[in-house]
């Protein structure tokens, strides 16, 4: 038990930002990972190794994110994001950031939130793995059950619609 | 037609070195994939911006007795408004305990005596533990025999050793160095060990003396820390224990005057009706 609680500690970050980008809320989220890591102690025994245990994780939330998203039966993140506060951003700002910059980078995040919202479900998920959790393409094809071609297809069509919205948003200038 | 797979692998360096450059010379031919390519980086770089707030976790897992467990959970559940899967066999729980829920003046008690006994307990370093010869206590550190190879010096036994403090480790550990360097010297020299045999042996005894002296102090040490630490607690005991059986006390009489006190207005309010209704009954019996 306690060397599970040791990859909670471990993998409960990533998790949580996993279940945070896909449906927009932090309660939720918390709620959402703390359900994963109940469901995989409770199925540890069916892990056979076949997967890295991270991805079998990731799978997991990600199937509770869906239900998720399915029982609210909304969009998720569609409303405004949480965001983050600006004095947190200040805090891990690096010495040479100013407010400006930490300005712009608030409203960038915030402009993000906004778009990713508006992505397609499968979209939104593949850059998600890719994006901040580093997954390779053969990773998310498995995870997703789908071919690697489609992977990249989602990817593509994702980024496209980001580039606009935060072009029309006008939340897309680089700091 | 640009392939899209490609430039998303390009994007995300993906591509073999030969795809690459054969990628790498599509884009010097074909300036819509080069902007794509280039607002797509910048799309990454924004995206990169987005981090989720900090989150205050504060779940493990545990596990509880079933009994325990159906006993206790539903309410407590139903109260924190908690996933029902989270109160199942293992028990997601916060790492910060809900202690507000049962923490009343007795169980604090018990839990601080038990605190205080537990942080003596790890002060003196005590092992309690069931043998052949009953059950026995001990104070000190158990070092591995490993660590302190002197179990035919002078029957000193490893477990017997206390390092309880830095400086009574230093101290140990300058008594092992010296202990080495003897054993060494009158290994190497056999001829003049036995013309200093007297002088070794002396020495060896007054080691042994240091080391005897070092355990029985710090075990001394131990044993009046430790019994203090209990005296305060049992103290502490008995003054809650006092206090509160005087609220009782004063409560119980409390309720005890009331109580005399309602009888009493009781009996007068009886004995009002009755006169009133043998008042009223008189002059018709006339």
């Amino acid at each position: 038990m306690d060397s599970f609680n040791q990859l909670v500690m471990r993998w409960e970050r990533p998790i949580y930002a996993l279940a945070y980008r896909t449906i927009g809320r932090e309660e939720d989220a918390r709620d959402v990972c703390q359900e994963t890591f109940l469901r995989a102690f409770r199925a540890l025994k069916g892990f056979k190794g076949q997967a890295k245990f991270s991805s079998w994780l990731y799978r997991i939330a990600l199937n509770l994110c869906r239900d998720w998203i399915r029982r609210e039966r909304r969009q998720p993140v569609a409303q405004a994001p949480e965001g983050v506060d600006l004095v947190e951003m200040a805090s891990e700002a690096t010495p040479t950031e100013t407010i400006e910059d930490l300005v712009a980078r608030q409203e960038i995040s915030q402009a993000v939130a906004r778009a990713m919202a508006l992505l397609p479900e499968d979209q939104r998920t593949a850059i998600i793995l890719k994006e901040y959790h580093g997954l390779t393409f053969q990773e998310i094809a498995d995870m997703l059950d789908c071919p690697l071609s489609t992977v990249k297809t989602r990817l593509y069509q994702g980024l496209s619609v980001l580039r606009r919205q935060l072009d029309r948003n006008g939340g897309y200038k680089h700091v | 037609m640009c392939n899209k797979d490609d430039l998303v692998s390009y994007l995300y360096d993906d591509l073999d070195r030969p795809a690459r450059a054969a990628f790498e010379a599509h884009l010097r031919g074909c300036a819509e994939c080069r902007e794509e390519l280039e607002a797509m980086r910048g799309v990454r770089a924004d995206l990169l911006m987005w981090s989720p707030p900090e989150p205050d976790f504060a779940f493990r897992i545990v596990n509880e007795p079933r009994a325990a467990q159906a006993r206790n959970e539903p309410r407590a559940a139903q109260a924190r408004n908690e996933p029902r899967a989270a109160h199942a066999e293992n028990v997601l729980r916060p790492t910060v305990p809900s202690w507000r829920a049962w923490f009343t003046p007795a169980a604090g008690l018990a839990a601080a005596a038990v605190l205080v006994l537990a942080a003596a307990a790890g002060l003196a370093r005590i092992e309690i533990h069931n043998g052949p010869d009953g059950w026995t206590l001990r104070t000190g550190a158990p070092v591995p025999a490993a660590e302190v190879s002197v179990a035919g010096f002078g029957g000193v036994r490893a477990r017997d050793v206390n390092l309880t403090a830095a400086s009574d480790a230093e101290a140990w550990a300058s008594i092992e160095r010296r202990i080495s360097a003897l054993e060494t010297a009158s290994r190497d020299t056999a001829g003049l060990r036995s013309a200093s045999a007297t002088g070794a042996r002396s020495t060896d005894v007054d080691l042994l003396k240091i080391v005897r002296d070092l355990l029985a102090q710090s075990e001394k040490q131990q044993k009046t820390e430790f019994a203090l630490r209990i005296a305060q607690v049992m103290r502490d005991i008995d003054l809650k224990r006092a206090a509160d059986l005087n609220n009782v006390r004063v409560g119980i009489g409390k309720i005890d005057a009331s109580v005399t006190e309602e009888a009493a207005a009781h009996r007068e309010l009886m004995n009002y009706i009755l006169n009133s209704n043998s008042g009223s009954t008189s002059p018709s019996k006339k």
